[in-house]
């Protein structure tokens, strides 16, 4: 797990970092710059910016190789690979959280967002980020079998969708619970957020792995080139 | 034979169940856990209140342990008719007490309305008493007087003196339980003493002092000559006695009259102007039952017609507008621009300008080290520049007399404001938090002696009103130098009726001051303050000011706001 992790970090850093990182570095700066550092606005675009990164690792851009590659090129385990993609999708997150981190400290300062929200959004950004890349993931190496395919955005679109429209399904959407944090000051539904995320990511992570579990060569979803 | 056996007792299922009941009594009740403390609670003078003025609350604390002083907590919330559901607004004070009694007047501000006080006292977390004291059940809107010493006829003689019109409600005192804090005479139009000599401690005579320098009328029966009496221990302490320039300008209208009362003795009468206040000091008869003698005597004016500086007079009640975000002085936001732009060009810089390798990589992991540590200095630092874009507006009334300075202090948080919260600080002694997401807003006093008290207050705005002392040393030359060694820096103006005119100090700091503008006068942002004091006082004219009070020292977030709009009356005969 250790090897597709670093492997993919080092790819990532080689080919990409620079893009990425920029885009989190202007996108939050910008909308500080102009909105004055407000709250709800930085956490939502840092959810929008973890959601772009969680697809395009999900997709898979930026790693050495892909998650089926792994499984059939090497001696690594299924389960092993699967969850080794989801942890370097979740060590990604974290280094660019960490990197726009003085931002977002400064914001809470700013505005005297208590420390345990401010931890909780950001265990939130983490967990939707993953999960993003984990449906990506699943689109494109489960459903679909396609390394570019429109299903990856489409799926986390409707996961986006259906969870705005639905007044229950409202506290697990990331962009509508921000909103919420910060406008009404209903924190109380942070918590479930996370863990409905969680569970969701082990969930989507399962579904991914059952299909290559059995072991190798067997091509379940078609023949992978 | 038969064989004997022990039984075992039986008791009844009733005694099991009283005996429940005591335990838990016992072990869940507060009041009986803390069985030591007992607490009396009333609020005014003789239970009464004045509404739209301040009034003590007077508490009683009995108890604790000789050996460990026991430190409670008073937390007072005043509830009224403005009070919103889900909102908390409270007052927090600290007593130790060690096995003896302890008394304390707490000024609480009586909105016109009336309002409900709920006191809650606790030791550890844990409550030891609470007491509900409803002010709408005691209100009187007219001249309280306190009296002491004198009989219960003189009483009721000085109750009937504006009669029929109003009655005056006299209240018998003790010169111990004379307030210690100026705000407790807020409501109290008269006093009259029988001249026990120097008893009144330091705090009492300042509290009385900034009362009859506002417009208070202390009558001294039976004056005692030179220093024994209670007159040189009032004037010795505030102002360096009557001899000091700034007093005297207001101490020019001393009068002496004799008359010859009902029994036949002479009476002496010496009235003494104290700022906009009177001392008289009258040698007897304190046994009148004539309302026309204390008529007489105590000049009152009908209650409506009767304005004196006092805080409940001059800063009413108020709710703090609503105020939008963009109306708000847009302080700090440079700064924060300035650096958001800054770490964003920076961090560009580094990705974009150093090729990916090891050195790019340590000057990343060092910017973003570096960034994160300073953070939270930096936006602390910003936040006392910006203070989560909360106006703050001080007013303040400059007593003549030496009697100090009544301000009051509003902030609140925008209606669109973003931020969470917002903290605020008095000195080092007394602070509090407006807390928009928990819906409160507290204000607490470390100490036992209090400088700003909660006036009003809600889930997004309070407001503090106090009285600060003014340093004896101020007032020893004329009206100018006095008032510059208050407010030595800052624009004045001085407003007399019709015109608004700005003074600038000169470099000796003497009575040589400029006009330089007329008219529009952009930094007079309290015009209705002046305007309506002008009204109350017509016969004074007005100077006003923008600057820093010396000992006040107010902090909103991390940023000092003490900058003050004062206003003060100048004595008559100085040249304007």
């Amino acid at each position: 797990m250790i090897i597709i992790i670093w492997s993919d970090l080092k790819d990532w850093y080689v080919t990409s970092a620079t893009r990425t990182l920029a885009v989190f570095l202007c996108g939050l700066a910008f909308f500080g710059f102009i909105t004055d550092l407000r709250p709800e606005i930085s956490f939502q675009v840092l959810t929008v910016l973890g959601l772009w990164l969680g697809l395009n690792c999900g997709k898979e851009k930026w790693s050495s190789a892909r998650l089926q590659s792994y499984i059939y090129n090497t001696t690594l385990k299924p389960g092993t690979v699967v969850a080794g993609k989801a942890v370097f999708s979740c060590l990604l997150s974290f280094l660019h959280l960490l990197f726009v981190l003085p931002l977002l400290l400064l914001n809470a300062v700013f505005s005297g967002v208590t420390w345990d929200v401010f931890l909780q959004m950001l265990a939130l950004f983490l967990t939707i980020s993953t999960l993003a890349s984990a449906l990506a993931s699943f689109a494109g190496n489960v459903l679909t079998d396609a390394k570019d395919s429109l299903i990856e955005g489409f799926l986390i679109g409707v996961y986006l969708l259906c969870t705005a429209i639905f007044p229950t399904l409202q506290s697990i959407n990331p962009l509508v619970e921000i909103h919420r944090v910060f406008t009404l000051g209903a924190t109380k539904g942070l918590g479930s957020a996370i863990i409905s995320n969680i569970l969701i990511l082990v969930t989507v992570l399962m579904l991914t792995w059952i299909p290559y579990r059995s072991g190798k060569g067997e091509m379940k979803y078609g023949q992978y080139q | 034979m038969g064989k004997c056996t022990w039984e075992k007792p039986k008791y009844p299922r009733l005694v099991w169940m009283i005996g429940i009941c005591l335990c838990y009594l016992f072990f869940c009740n507060p009041p009986l856990l803390a069985a030591g403390i007992q607490v009396h609670a009333s609020l005014g003078f003789g239970e009464y209140v004045v509404p739209g003025r301040w009034t003590p609350l007077n508490l009683e604390v009995k108890g604790g342990e000789f050996l460990q002083p026991e430190r409670l907590t008073i937390e007072v919330t005043k509830v009224d008719s403005m009070s919103k559901p889900g909102e908390k607004s409270y007052e927090l004070f600290y007593l130790d007490i060690s096995g003896g009694v302890l008394r304390l007047q707490i000024p609480v501000f009586i909105v016109e309305s009336g309002n409900i006080i709920q006191l809650t006292i606790k030791s550890d977390q844990q409550v030891v008493a609470t007491k509900k004291i409803n002010s709408r059940e005691r209100v009187f809107p007219g001249h309280l007087v306190l009296t002491s010493g004198l009989p219960s006829s003189a009483q009721q003689a000085i109750s009937k003196i504006l009669l029929p019109r109003e009655p005056v409600h006299t209240v018998p005192i003790t010169p111990a339980d004379l307030p210690t804090h100026a705000l407790n005479y807020d409501g109290i139009s008269a006093l009259l003493l029988i001249d026990d000599g120097p008893i009144l401690n330091p705090a009492q005579i300042g509290a009385l002092c900034s009362w009859l320098a506002g417009g208070g009328i202390l009558v001294i029966c039976n004056p005692r000559p030179g220093e024994d009496g209670l007159f040189s221990s009032l004037t010795g302490s505030t102002a360096n006695g009557l001899n000091q320039t700034y007093l005297k300008q207001t101490n020019t209208e001393q009068r002496f009259s004799s008359s010859q009362s009902r029994e036949g003795q002479e009476e002496l009468r010496e009235m003494i102007r104290f700022g906009f206040g009177r001392i008289i000091k009258t040698s007897l008869p304190v046994n009148s039952e004539e309302p026309a003698y204390w008529r007489d005597l105590l000049s009152l004016s009908h209650f409506e017609e009767a304005p004196r500086l006092t805080a409940g007079q001059i800063f009413p009640e108020d709710v703090l507008p609503e105020l939008n975000l963009v109306e708000v002085e847009a302080e700090g936001k440079f700064e924060l621009r300035f650096l958001i732009m800054a770490w964003s060009v920076l961090g560009f810089t580094l990705l974009y300008l150093m090729k990916p390798g090891k050195m790019r990589l340590h000057a990343l992991c060092f910017f973003t080290l570096f960034s994160i540590v300073s953070s939270i200095p930096v936006g602390g630092w910003l936040n006392g520049l910006w203070h989560r874009g909360a106006p703050i507006q001080t007013q303040a009334i400059l007593l003549p007399a030496g009697g100090g300075v009544i301000f009051s202090s509003k902030t609140g948080l925008p209606k669109n404001s973003h931020a969470w919260n917002l903290r605020l600080q008095l000195d080092a002694a007394e602070k509090g938090e407006i807390n928009r997401y928990k819906g409160y807003s507290c204000w607490q006093h470390t100490l036992s002696t209090y400088t700003g008290l909660l006036q009003t207050s809600s889930g997004r705005a309070m407001t503090i009103t106090g009285v600060l002392p003014v340093a004896s040393s101020s007032f020893g030359g004329d009206f100018w130098s006095a008032l510059s060694s208050i407010v030595s820096t800052g624009y004045i103006g001085v407003y007399d009726g019709e015109t608004w005119r700005q003074f600038q100090l000169d470099e000796t700091g003497q009575a040589s001051w400029q006009v330089q503008t007329s008219d529009t006068l952009a930094w007079v942002s309290k015009k209705d303050l002046i305007k309506r004091l002008h009204q109350l006082f017509p016969d004074y004219k007005w100077v006003y000011g923008w600057s820093s009070l010396p000992g006040f020292h107010l902090k909103l977030e991390t940023g000092l706001c003490n900058k003050v709009f004062w206003v003060t009356p100048a004595p008559k005969g100085v040249k304007l």
